[in-house]
């Protein structure tokens, strides 16, 4: 089921959002003058109002907050990051051109790895404020250095990012397989499949970042099927089912949507 | 003299200032002052395109590629597009000439390279207002290069005229809507919607930006347009504002008096000072007829902190069309208005029949029937939310924690039904 949209933002439009749940997501909202939304909210999509449209509420979205907690892995956090844009593009009249400054917050004890592995799910080589309009911060340090590296950012929209993941040889892979899917092709699914392999060569584990939520579930699903799709003989029924089961694991093609 | 607003966008400077210079020459040619901007990257050409919402290019000459890494030319167009901030737009390309290009890549490749450009291109911006152009080769000769230069920006600025004609768009369209009526007098109830059609206007203003607007404001907004010079930008916000104006330019006769209701009436050729007082009471209530009962409807709404924004707005287009004569609607409507006393009273009575009928099941969390739109928790409701909050805090006190959640679970499951919230009143709540 859709989500309602906040009734307050109506009344007072947030400047500010904070995604997450769990006490420190709802007190960091508090200071921030704004509610927090959980990753159940964002997901579920919006409802529209009884003429179709959406209300223009986050015309004065200006941060975005996603706090992460230590059981959140990568991928649902580049899930809602896709969610909120979402939200961003149908919530206010600039839609994707809307310039945003990005915050991770992330459990103090998380290992870099976790930094390294969001870099790639946005396409950018290092998460920089100065250049990629995000920036990630861990709970080990005090609230006000939180407010000024939250400040220190330059807010961008979303086109820099979707040209990053348009020239990102993995994203490139993955909307190469999705789009390979339209096609009755097995030839050339068997080929995507392979491509995408090559590129994930040593790093498979990073497939859950292009996988819906249980992202972890569906990645170990698409990386069977992808060596299934290389080792065995893609025949027109297996592709027909194949093409049904891409649908429910992959997340939407990104790169497309701007095309 | 008309005028155009133009922003160049280009990454060369030499190229830049030679385009700055021949689209001022060549538009002034074609009797166009020209006001120009400029941009040499793609950040700040973006930063440009975004803040020309409000008022934007008249012309945009765009190249495709400005030595961004990430970004291009075609980015700015999706900007341009989104914000509406430009009205024509000639992108400048140079792989459609650059031998280079071919050499490189081998000649179907690069032709390839070339359609791929034109479709993002078109994907990007309305096709009937983008030009997307060569620009001269580089190993041709210098003067060569200039003079195709000057041809091809010289057909640019035909196409400009030519496309100007198409500034704004409109069509009458039947709307429907739900239109409010107010609740009979001495009920506490408010008003209740009636499905209605209307017509509207939708007017596409010069950057593809679309308005609805209801049948008078709508004519009064094209006449405004119609009036003005077809190569002149105008924003919604601008036609609307300046709507008033279409009378102004109207009743431009002399203002013969200081009384600004004498001025009003003799502006209409009305010989105001001719006539007796009776008469001009009469004239000045014929004048109100029209308007008043929705100024007073609307006035009421504000009085009880229940005016909705775009009541706000028919509000002040009222009074911007009363002018003068506002005033003697506002005397009107205060002498016509219920007495607060009466009112304070028949709340008394209404709030008292309510309680007497209890706590109601149905639909509603609120008492919608107070002063205020948005609802409160009604006097019977306040009870009863006390009322359960002592059960559950005793429950708590005395080891039944378990039990006070699951009735906490319960009411918030049936929330809707614990409710003060007559059921005869529902069909006039918003």
């Amino acid at each position: 089921m859709a989500s309602l949209i906040p009734n307050e933002w109506r009344y007072v439009p947030p400047v500010s959002l904070v995604v997450g749940r769990g006490p420190y997501a709802v007190a960091l909202a508090t200071i921030l003058g704004t509610e927090a939304i959980t990753s159940g909210q964002l997901s579920a999509g919006l409802e529209p109002n009884d003429g179709g449209g959406y209300p223009q509420v986050l015309e004065s979205l200006a941060q975005v907050v996603f706090v992460v907690s230590e059981s959140m892995p990568a991928a649902e956090v580049i899930e809602n990051h896709r969610a909120v844009w979402h939200w961003v593009g149908k919530l206010s009249s600039a839609g994707d051109q809307h310039e945003l400054a990005i915050l991770f917050v992330l459990p103090a004890d998380v290992a870099q790895g976790f930094e390294d592995v969001l870099a790639v799910g946005l396409g950018v080589p290092r998460i920089d404020p100065a250049v990629t309009g995000h920036a990630v911060w861990r709970c080990a340090g005090s609230l006000s250095e939180l407010i000024d590296v939250l400040t220190g950012i330059r807010p961008m929209d979303l086109l820099p990012l979707r040209a990053r993941w348009a020239a990102d040889t993995k994203h490139t892979a993955m909307a190469g397989l999705r789009a390979t899917l339209v096609q009755v092709n097995p030839t050339a699914i068997s080929e995507a499949a392979r491509q995408v392999l090559a590129t994930f060569s040593g790093q498979e584990y990073l497939l859950d970042l292009f996988c819906r939520p249980p992202s972890h579930r569906h990645g170990n699903l698409l990386r069977n099927w992808l060596n299934a799709a290389v080792t065995n003989t893609v025949t027109p029924d297996w592709l027909k089912v194949a093409r049904n089961q891409l649908d429910g694991w992959l997340t939407e093609d990104e790169i497309a949507r701007t095309q | 003299m008309k005028s155009v607003r133009i922003l160049i966008v280009e990454d060369a400077p030499a190229m830049l200032a030679a385009l700055g210079e021949s689209y001022r020459a060549i538009f002034a040619a074609h009797g166009y002052e020209s006001a120009i901007e400029q941009a040499s990257t793609v950040e700040d050409a973006r930063r440009l395109a975004k803040a020309a919402k409000s008022n934007p290019y008249d012309f945009v000459s765009l190249d495709v590629n400005l030595g961004d890494t990430i970004l291009t030319g075609l980015d700015v167009l999706e900007t341009l597009k989104r914000f509406h901030s430009a009205w024509m737009v000639a992108l400048l390309t140079g792989v459609e000439t650059d031998a280079t290009v071919d050499e490189t890549m081998g000649k179907s490749k690069a032709e390839k390279l070339r359609k791929q450009l034109r479709r993002d291109a078109y994907a990007r911006f309305p096709a009937e207002r983008l030009q997307v152009v060569e620009k001269p080769s580089s190993r041709i000769p210098a003067t060569e290069s200039q003079r195709l230069l000057a041809n091809r920006l010289e057909q640019i600025a035909l196409v400009y005229e030519e496309v100007g004609r198409l500034r704004y768009v409109f069509r009458p369209i039947e709307v429907a809507s739900l239109e409010r009526v107010k609740a009979p007098k001495g009920t506490k109830a408010k008003r209740k919607f009636l499905p209605t059609t209307a017509t509207h206007w939708q007017i596409r203003f010069n950057c593809g930006e679309i308005r609805t607007l209801p049948d008078m404001a709508g004519f009064r907004t094209l006449h405004y347009l119609l009036s003005r010079d077809a190569d002149q930008s105008v924003t919604p916000e601008e036609a609307l504002v300046n709507d008033p104006k279409i009378d102004k330019t109207k009743g431009e006769v002399p203002v013969t008096s200081a009384d600004p209701v004498a001025a009003f009436f003799e502006a209409q050729g009305i010989p105001w000072k001719g006539l007796t007082s009776g008469e001009q009471q009469k004239l000045i209530r014929a004048a109100l007829s029209l308007k008043f009962e929705r100024y007073g409807e609307l006035r009421g709404y504000q009085d009880e902190d229940d005016l909705a924004p775009s009541e706000e707005d028919d509000l002040a287009r009222i009074l911007r069309e009363l002018g003068p004569l506002a005033d003697a609607a506002e005397t009107a409507y205060q002498r016509m208005k219920p007495q607060d006393g009466q009112d304070a009273r028949s709340e008394a009575v209404e709030t008292a029949m309510l309680h007497q009928d209890g706590l109601h099941v149905d639909s509603g969390n609120y008492d919608r029937l107070g002063t205020s739109r948005r609802g409160e928790d009604s006097p019977a409701a306040q009870i009863f939310r006390a009322r359960m909050k002592r059960v559950k805090d005793y429950l708590r006190e005395n080891g039944f924690a378990d039990f006070a959640e699951h009735i906490e679970g319960y009411v918030q499951s049936t929330g809707a039904s614990w409710s003060y919230n007559p059921q005869r009143r529902i069909e006039w709540t918003t």
